[in-house]
């Protein structure tokens, strides 16, 4: 439903308006790359940063052979899923069991085309706004993908003619369409507080801008809607307390139990490529995105300033990630009627009442 | 004016994204090993042999979820222009006519959502607590179907022929045998 919103906002503003100031196609290139680069640099790190905390937080030692201080574990992982060979049981229909991983993985790895890294980089009289793509749809598009990631997981699941994966796929569709309703909401109470005073934007530069021009962050106005989204983000990505979709002690691996190889590596990619977006996003919505204040505040930046905000952007995206690995390790996993029923009695009234104080927020005019 | 010349951007990083997650699947093909062999190709269920199908007729509290969802979905994306223009309209001092529309919408939502939880659609274990569910405890349609008497019920004095026997005894049936022959 979102994802035909969005599609419907960027048809008639593409028809509407003049494009902006196009980009040169090179620098647009460029943008995409070192956005794909940054993804994939941290989806590696991340996932031996979890290890590592995992065996830290357990009392043990890890992955610590591979390079220095287990560095190259994820590459050997990569080696690994390369050169596997695939799977495939019996009765299973081969189109949709390939594509299953493909739509997770592109869809998780596509949120991050809206994503701001930084302000505005002023270069040889050239402004290039440091994000791939600054549409109009903006965060709907992160909805959007969100909801078509659904069906890669869901459609893995049911391909792969496998009870536990049927039972994975399903609790996940169910899951995540509950969660998603939460997300969304709470969402909109950020739309509400934020964006110029004459009309809200869904850009989230503009909401990022907002916050650094007022001085303060949305988690300040908005500490019931941060905590709400982020919990929703828990669960859109399936991570723990909310990783039924895969709960290894009942459903073996859920989803991707009959997935081998690079199709299960992408699987992988996507849950963890996923993380980063959702981190990212919630870093931007609510904790000022490349805002820090006393450094590099202003939104148009050299190129000092520009990597000062890059900067100030990954540590705050870092630590957050830091933030999901140490719950996985703090909070025990839900039973599946406790994780519908908190996802429908709690989060959804819940987003409704954020909903509304945001409204009076922005009708007090508070800060 | 298309809509490739807005969302250029867009499109080169989704056919990057589709070629990176391409690529590793159709090329290594070359170099993977393929050695089929049937134990292979059998769904993964710790070692015993699948029964059946897994593509099955699945519970159908999944589509009443689903059913919810899309009406509460559907609302909430008559939410977003309501939250794009709020800026403006709070600009122009009428916040608090957008703030009671949006109150009076939202208010319809929770209504709703009040309605689904009282008649017990949202609860995961609806036997138990929902209306619906105690009627089936009563004895309309079991909840939880009767058990089987453990032991088998009287024998009758008579041995039937065999020959007045269906052709395939059922598994009752043949647990009375079974005990005759003890005997």
């Amino acid at each position: 439903m979102t994802a035909l919103l969005a599609a419907g906002i960027a048809v008639t503003t593409a028809l509407a308006a003049p494009p902006a100031a196009a980009e040169p196609a090179w620098l647009m290139l460029i943008k995409v790359l070192v956005a794909f680069g940054i993804t994939m640099t941290i989806v590696p790190l991340l996932v031996l940063a979890e290890r590592r905390v995992s065996a830290w937080m357990q009392y043990r030692v890890g992955p610590n052979r591979v390079g220095i201080g287990g560095s190259l574990q994820p590459m050997a992982d990569l080696v690994k899923m390369l050169f596997k060979e695939e799977l495939r049981p019996d009765g299973v229909p081969p189109f949709l069991f390939g594509a299953a991983p493909a739509i997770a993985a592109i869809c998780s790895l596509s949120m991050m085309a809206v994503v701001p890294f930084g302000g505005t980089l002023e270069l040889d009289g050239r402004s290039i706004p440091l994000v791939v793509a600054d549409a109009d749809i903006g965060v709907l598009a992160v909805l959007a993908l969100s909801s078509i990631g659904v069906y890669g997981i869901t459609l893995g699941g049911w391909a792969s003619n496998s009870k536990y994966s049927l039972l994975g796929g399903l609790r996940s569709s169910a899951q995540m369409i509950s969660y998603e309703l939460s997300l969304g909401i709470a969402l909109l109470g950020v739309l509400v507080v934020s964006g110029s005073f004459e009309s809200g934007s869904f850009r989230l530069s503009e909401i990022i801008r907002f916050q650094a021009e007022s001085g303060a962050w949305n988690v300040l106005r908005l500490p019931l809607g941060f905590a709400l989204f982020t919990i929703a983000v828990f669960a859109e990505t399936n991570r723990l307390p909310f990783d039924l979709p895969e709960a290894e002690p009942e459903l073996v691996g859920g989803y991707h139990t009959e997935y081998s190889s690079m199709r299960f590596g992408l699987f992988f990619l996507g849950e963890y490529a996923a993380m980063v977006a959702g981190s990212s996003v919630i870093v931007c919505l609510f904790l000022g995105g490349w805002h820090c204040p006393w450094l590099a505040t202003e939104a148009v930046v050299g190129p000092g300033g520009a990597l000062v905000q890059v900067a100030v952007f990954l540590a705050k995206v870092l630590a957050f990630l830091f933030f999901f690995i140490h719950v996985r390790w703090t909070l025990p996993r839900l039973r599946y009627d406790q994780l519908m029923k908190f996802g429908w009695t709690w989060l959804l009234p819940l987003s409704l009442l954020n909903l509304l104080w945001a409204g009076a927020h922005a009708a007090l005019g508070w800060f | 004016m298309s809509l490739i010349d807005h969302y250029q951007a867009v499109l080169i990083f989704l056919l990057v994204g589709v070629a990176m997650v391409v690529s590793p699947l159709v090329m290594l093909r070359l170099v993977r090993p393929n050695k089929p062999i049937a134990a292979k190709s059998i769904a993964y269920e710790c070692g015993m042999d699948p029964v059946g199908d897994a593509q099955v007729c699945f519970d159908l509290r999944f589509y009443t979820d689903a059913l919810i969802f899309v009406v509460f979905e559907v609302e909430a994306v008559f939410m977003f222009p309501w939250a794009k223009v709020y800026r403006a309209f709070a600009a122009e001092g009428m916040s608090g006519f957008a703030l009671a529309e949006g109150a009076i919408f939202v208010g319809i939502l929770a209504l709703g959502l009040v309605y689904v939880w009282a008649k017990g659609d949202i609860d995961w274990v609806k036997s138990l607590s929902s209306p619906r569910g105690v009627v089936r405890r009563e004895g309309v349609v079991p909840a939880v179907p009767e058990l089987e008497p453990a032991l088998p019920e009287p024998e009758p004095e008579l041995e039937p022929e065999p020959a007045a026997r269906p052709a395939a005894p059922t598994a009752d049936e043949r647990h009375h045998a079974a005990h005759a022959s003890h005997h």
